[in-house]
C-alpha cells in the first residue's frame, strides 16, 4: 500500500487481488450455487438463452428488412436479455473471465469445453460455407440484410458455446454433508 | 458397477484418455476421520466438487493430486487407489 501525503493508496496488485476475491465470492457465494446446482435447472437456463437469442436474430432481422417503430428497442431489450442469461449461465458454470483458483478437474472441463465448441463452430462454419456455394449456384436471392443477424446469432453460439455447454454437462453439485441439502 | 469396499454403487469413471476405471477409498478415509469434503478439498487446494468427482469415481486424479491424496491420508497411494474393485472390509481377501 502507498502512500500520497496524508491518502493511502492501494497499489494496483492490491487493487486487482481485491477484484479477484469479489469475484470469487459473487460465484462461489452459496445462494447462487444453490440456484444453479441442478443440472435441469441449468438446462432451462439454456434453453430460455437460446430461445432469447434467435428471438434477437429475428428482431434484427426484422428491423432491417421492415423497420417497424420501436423496433431497435425491442431489438436492444432482447440482447441486454441476452447478456443477462449469458452472465448467469457463466457464473452456473464457473466459466468468468479473470475466475482463479481452478482445480485440475475444472481446468479439464473447460479444455474439453473448448474443444467440443470448436469441433462445433468448425461444422457449422462448413455448413455456411457449403450453403453460401449452393445459393451462389442458384437464382435463389438472399437479401443481403439477413446477414447481419445470422452472423450476430452465430457470434452468440461461438462465444457462449463452452459455457452451455459445461452447464448442460455438468451433473447435480453435491452437498456437502455439512451443507443443507438441495432445494 | 463396481462396489467399494464399504460397499456402496459407484459409477463407472468417465474420465481418462485410455478410459481406465480407478477405484478409491477416499470417502472411507474421510469418514474414518471425520473431515468434511470442504476440509479435505481446503487441504489438497482443490474444489470441494472435485473431492466429490473423485470419490464418485467421475474423475481420475493426476498422479500430483493423487500422491498428495495419499500424503495427507497417511497411507500409501496403492491404499487409496486401485485398477481393481477393492475387497469388501471383512471379506477375508487382502486389502
Amino acid at each position: 500500500m502507498m502512500t500520497k501525503g496524508s491518502v493511502r493508496m492501494d497499489s494496483r496488485s492490491d487493487v486487482q487481488s481485491r477484484m479477484r476475491d469479489q469475484l470469487h465470492a459473487a460465484v462461489e457465494d452459496e445462494k447462487t450455487r444453490r440456484r444453479w446446482a441442478r443440472r435441469g435447472r441449468r438446462r432451462l437456463l439454456v434453453a430460455a438463452e437460446g430461445a432469447v437469442t434467435l428471438g434477437t436474430g429475428a428482431a434484427l432481422l426484422a428491423q432491417l428488412t421492415r423497420p417497424f417503430p420501436g423496433g431497435w428497442f425491442v431489438f436492444l431489450a432482447l440482447a441486454l436479455l441476452v447478456a443477462v442469461l449469458g452472465t448467469q449461465i457463466n457464473i452456473a458454470a464457473r466459466w468468468v473471465a479473470g475466475y482463479q483458483g481452478l482445480d485440475e478437474r475444472q481446468r479439464a472441463e473447460q479444455s474439453r469445453a473448448r474443444i467440443v465448441s470448436h469441433r462445433l463452430t468448425t461444422v457449422l462454419l462448413f455448413a455456411l460455407m457449403v450453403a453460401a456455394m449452393l445459393l451462389t449456384a442458384t437464382d435463389i436471392e438472399v437479401p443481403i440484410a439477413a446477414l447481419a443477424p445470422a452472423l450476430f446469432v452465430f457470434f452468440l453460439l461461438h462465444s457462449a458455446f463452452p459455457s452451455v455447454y459445461l452447464a448442460w454437462t455438468q451433473p447435480d453439485e453435491v452437498p456437502d454433508e455439512e451443507d443443507a441439502p438441495l432445494g | 458397477m463396481a462396489e467399494t469396499a464399504n460397499g456402496s454403487k459407484r459409477s463407472r469413471a468417465k474420465t481418462g484418455t485410455s478410459g481406465e476405471q480407478i477405484f478409491n477409498r477416499i470417502a472411507m478415509l474421510r469418514a474414518e476421520r471425520g473431515i468434511s469434503r470442504r476440509q479435505l478439498a481446503e487441504t489438497l487446494g482443490v474444489h470441494y466438487q472435485t473431492v466429490g468427482y473423485l470419490e464418485r469415481g467421475e474423475y481420475s486424479p493426476s498422479l500430483h493430486l493423487a500422491l498428495r491424496i495419499a500424503q495427507y491420508f497417511e497411507v500409501p497411494v496403492e491404499v487409496v487407489f486401485s485398477t481393481a474393485p477393492f475387497p469388501r472390509i471383512g471379506s477375508g481377501e487382502n486389502t
